[in-house]
């Protein structure tokens, strides 16, 4: 009795000692991916595995998404390639691509690149999303490219969204010129209490090109579209270049949330009776 | 006993407003004052003649025919609460009212049971601690005003303290019991209570239990007032066992489930109520010529409050849960040093709430939000009391000083706080000090004057603290509280001028207390309310100061040997800073009981008089009210078979059906019309 436990105590201190030496060496432990939804992986016959995360599924709006890149043998992070993305949407009679912001390292999340793009409607019938992904500056110059289909959600689709002036990215012709308005939540999902908001606005200039808007005045007031309520001290977005306003939008309560939007171009009102909707 | 004047005085404090509800007190005309004063005795020991500044309402012996012969067990703890002149009660419904004392409430005053803590588990003040206990589980109600009831915890207000009843060890083993039934035409409803209580040389044991079942009932327009039904059950066992000559345990058990409880007053009924009571105690006396007594307790209660709109025409349907634990110990020692009485008391407890909200729309998701968010209260404090007799004065002088931790112990709750921007760092620590000093002074064979000067201070409570979007149905506002609030404070004076000669005793009481950083809400603009329907948002706030004065008195004339007559008159007037009248404040009052009894005989009248009230505090949204005159009647007849004492009571509850409603009652809603009641009850 006496050895057997002994054996099963030397047992157990073994498993405990390798486990605590599998953690520290395995680069995987210092990769941030809570909370993530895998939306793509790619394993390259050049020992190289690529995963593209987002933070929800993928759905018409904003997309914050995410780069990882890692050796297939050994799992060792690649953290210095150059990533290049590319969403295209093939239609029937053309294709057109969207704003997109093209990774780059990731302070908030260590391990990952991160990168957005603004899918400009849902997959459906009319047609379907693709990314394209090329990464570069790999040992020995190589460069590899794929790509992946992506299916984009509509969330509008629940019941107060039904009201057209709920959306989750608003399209306005403005001086012949095609905008997007998106919203991003950059703590990755909303929640009770004060939560950083931005506002992300793109014109397209032809169907592949797509320009950051700066210099827009913008000013939010949330609102329980089933109550009728708002919250207090809500922070307007400040522009912050690059297209990307800032601002803080409270939620006092889980349920459904509308951010409604006063956008002005140079004075003049460009975007209202608009709101943003998202439900938690 | 030249100074304890009051002690015979107590019985008498009767207001008929109670028995419109049923059948308290044929009280007691031949002995009662024997009665009491036998009891106190038993209570004070070597302190007998010394307790003016405490009122205690005995609710009176129910094991035996010995004295009473009424049953107050078919009556709620508060409504004999409300006999007392300072009291009075706040009602959103036909169960539960609130107690207020000289016109405070809530977080002003302390509402304790036998020294314990509880805390309500309702955001909306629709549980009262007062709601958990029977009056068959009860010795007496202490109540004390102002920062003399310091001594169960900081209080600007006065504390009321129920007092459990301990079963009696006896040299002779005994069974005794008592059972009855009441029923009430104007709610179809029952009220049952029974007790057995045995009795030996080292071990008492009484067990006691209540029903209570109630329809809706009808006003003095024989309208139905919906939602105004409820129902309640209560178990209680409660013992003594002696350790040794001088030392005992002493324990208790308590069990309260009330369930679809009606509020016509609220846009909410409660799905359940529940408190789970309990507590341990241990008491040595005479430890020592100077160390008089000794009682360690520690305690614990469960509160679970569930309210919800389920019964009612919604758009949006709402749930909103509470719940309240609080775990504490008491120590409390008395001393005789010299010609110093002293007692203390030192107290620690820990006090956890949590309130939710969710609402369900008919489509679309739920709506979720902490309307308490997770508040723990850490506290401890200490009581001293001194009284010194001086010939025949006494100088009593007290002292509390209280220090309190609190804490939001979720995440979701300093996220709210975060909403509203306050900068605050999940805890906060205070400090409270209570002061008062009474010169009790004889005047003359048969008079007696009473000088109080105090200091009072209080804590927020979690809703003025730490409460999100609370909505208050009186003024339509949604209420949310400020973490970096102050303490209330107040400074406090009060004269008592007591008579008794012969048959004849009156008791006068003036107070006056004026009020720094006075909590109250104020509407802020610029938050938008989330109530449906919600008028706007108020934030708790300290106000510079306010004031409140009043008068207390109450009188009882021996007729003659059969017919005793009593009286309570109140009245009590405030003003907030800018002028503005102090809300929920009671115009006069004025109650009248004449008692007739022979042999085992006995009859009353009763007769309340309320002033209208004309100039209300419109921005608490206190309506304006009529002065109404209500009559009530009662008989009562004992019948002894050999050992068993059958009581058989019949009374009219509002005689003439007056459709009336007194001003703190909420929402307009009129009280029960005309009602008869027919009870009986064995008593063995």
């Amino acid at each position: 009795m006496k050895i057997l436990f002994k054996q099963l105590f030397l047992i157990a201190f073994t498993i405990v000692l390798f486990s605590a030496c599998s953690e520290d060496d395995d680069p995987k432990i210092t990769v941030d991916i809570s909370d993530l939804e895998l939306l793509h992986e790619e394993v390259t016959d050049t020992d190289l595995i690529v995963q593209v995360y987002s933070n929800e599924q993928a759905f018409s709006g904003y997309n914050q998404l995410y780069f990882l890149l890692k050796k297939a043998s050994d799992n060792m992070l690649i953290e210095n390639a150059t990533i290049t993305i590319m969403p295209m949407m093939d239609m029937t009679e053309h294709s057109h691509s969207a704003p997109t912001i093209q990774p780059y390292v990731s302070e908030e999340r260590r391990g990952l690149q991160q990168g957005a793009v603004i899918f400009t409607m849902p997959s459906g019938d009319m047609g379907k999303w693709t990314l394209s992904v090329k990464v570069a500056g790999l040992e020995n110059g190589q460069e590899i490219a794929f790509d992946f289909e992506v299916p984009v959600i509509s969330k509008e689709a629940t019941y107060q969204a039904q009201d057209v002036k709920y959306q989750t990215l608003f399209k306005k012709v403005i001086n012949n010129q095609r905008y997007f308005f998106a919203y991003h939540l950059p703590e990755g999902k909303p929640a009770i209490g004060v939560n950083d908001f931005e506002v992300y606005v793109y014109k397209q200039l032809d169907m592949m090109t797509y320009e950051a808007v700066d210099g827009l005045t913008i000013s939010i007031e949330p609102e329980m579209p089933s109550m009728g309520h708002g919250s207090p001290n809500n922070v307007d977005p400040i522009g912050k270049g690059n297209g990307r306003y800032a601002g803080s939008v409270n939620f006092s309560m889980s349920g459904d949330w509308a951010i409604w939007l006063t956008i002005a171009q140079g004075g003049e009102v460009v975007l209202t009776d608009a709101a943003f909707y998202l439900e938690f | 006993m030249i100074i304890s004047p009051r002690h015979s005085l107590v019985p008498g404090k009767i207001k008929s407003k109670v028995m419109r509800y049923s059948y308290i007190i044929l009280i007691i005309l031949i002995s009662a004052a024997r009665v009491v004063a036998q009891t106190a005795e038993q209570e004070q020991g070597y302190l007998k003649t010394m307790h003016l500044d405490e009122i205690q309402i005995y609710v009176g012996k129910d094991t035996a025919a010995d004295h009473a012969i009424h049953d107050q067990q078919f009556v709620a703890v508060e409504q004999i609460l409300e006999k007392n002149s300072s009291i009075n009660l706040v009602r959103r419904g036909n169960f539960a009212m609130e107690p207020m004392i000289n016109g405070m409430s809530g977080g002003q005053i302390n509402l304790t049971i036998d020294g314990m803590k509880l805390f309500g588990a309702c955001t909306d003040r629709m549980d009262p601690v007062s709601a958990y206990v029977e009056t068959v589980n009860m010795e007496k109600l202490e109540v004390t005003t102002g920062a003399e009831g310091s001594k169960h915890g900081s209080t600007v207000g006065g504390s009321v303290n129920l007092r459990l009843k301990q079963p009696e060890m006896r040299v002779n083993k005994s069974l005794k019991g008592a059972a009855g039934l009441n029923y009430q035409s104007i709610s179809q409803g029952y009220n049952a209570f029974y007790n057995l209580d045995y009795s030996s040389n080292n071990l008492g044991l009484r067990y006691s239990g209540v029903y209570r079942h109630h329809g809706i009932y009808k006003d003095g327009h024989h309208q139905e007032v919906n939602f105004s039904q409820y129902e309640k059950m209560n178990h209680a066992l409660n013992g003594n066992y002696r350790l040794a000559e001088d030392k005992k345990l002493i324990f208790g058990f308590i069990w309260d489930d009330a369930w679809d409880i009606g509020y016509p007053a609220l846009p909410m009924d409660v799905a359940f109520a529940k408190a789970r009571i309990y507590k341990l105690g241990f008491e040595q006396e005479n430890l020592s010529e100077q160390w008089k007594k000794l009682n360690i307790m520690a305690y614990g209660n469960n509160i679970t409050h569930e309210m919800d709109d389920s019964q009612r025409d919604v758009i949006i349907r709402m749930d909103m849960p509470g719940w309240s634990n609080t775990y504490g110990l008491n120590m409390d020692t008395d001393w005789k040093l010299g010609s110093h009485f002293l007692k203390a008391r030192t107290e620690f407890f820990r006090n956890d709430v949590r309130a939710e909200m969710t609402m369900y729309p008919n489509e679309g998701v739920s709506m979720f939000m902490l309307t308490w968010p997770d508040a723990v209260r850490t506290a401890g404090g200490l009581f001293l009391q001194d009284r010194i007799p001086f010939g025949r004065w006494i100088w009593s002088n007290s002292l509390r000083v209280d220090v309190a931790h609190n804490e939001i112990k979720s995440k979701i709750g300093m996220a709210q706080l975060e909403v509203l921007d306050y900068e605050y760092d999940g805890s906060d620590v205070r400090t409270a000090l209570n002061f008062s000093s009474t010169l009790m002074v004889p005047a003359g064979q048969y008079w007696q004057a009473e000088f109080t000067g105090a200091y009072a201070e209080r804590f927020p409570t979690v809703t003025e603290q730490f409460g999100f979007f609370l909505f208050n149905s009186q003024d339509g506002y949604d209420y949310v509280g400020d973490p970096s609030l102050d303490n209330e404070k107040a400074w406090q004076f009060t004269s008592g001028l007591y008579l008794k000669k012969d048959g004849f005793q009156v008791n006068f009481k003036a107070f006056g207390y004026y009020f720094k950083g006075y909590i109250v809400g104020r509407v802020d603009e610029t938050i938008d309310a989330m109530t449906l329907g919600a008028r706007g948002v108020k934030v708790y706030e300290n106000l510079s100061h306010a004031w409140v004065t009043g008068l207390n008195s109450d009188w009882t004339v021996k007729v003659t040997d059969n017919i005793v007559y009593n009286g309570v008159a109140e009245y009590t007037l405030g003003e907030l800073k800018g002028g503005d009248k102090l809300p929920m404040l009671v115009p006069l009052g004025l109650t009248n009981v004449l008692m007739y009894k022979y042999k085992t005989f006995g009859a009353e009248v009763g007769y309340e008089f309320v002033d209208g009230r004309d100039q209300e505090n419109k921005w608490s949204g206190e309506m304006p009210s009529d002065d109404y005159h209500v009559f009530n009647a009662k008989v009562v007849y004992q019948q002894l078979l050999g050992e068993y004492a059958i009581k058989w009571q019949l009374g009219i509850d509002n005689i003439f059906d007056v459709a009336y409603r007194h001003p703190l009652d909420w929402g307009g809603i009129l009280r029960p019309g005309r009602s008869v009641n027919i009870g009986v009850s064995c008593h063995f």
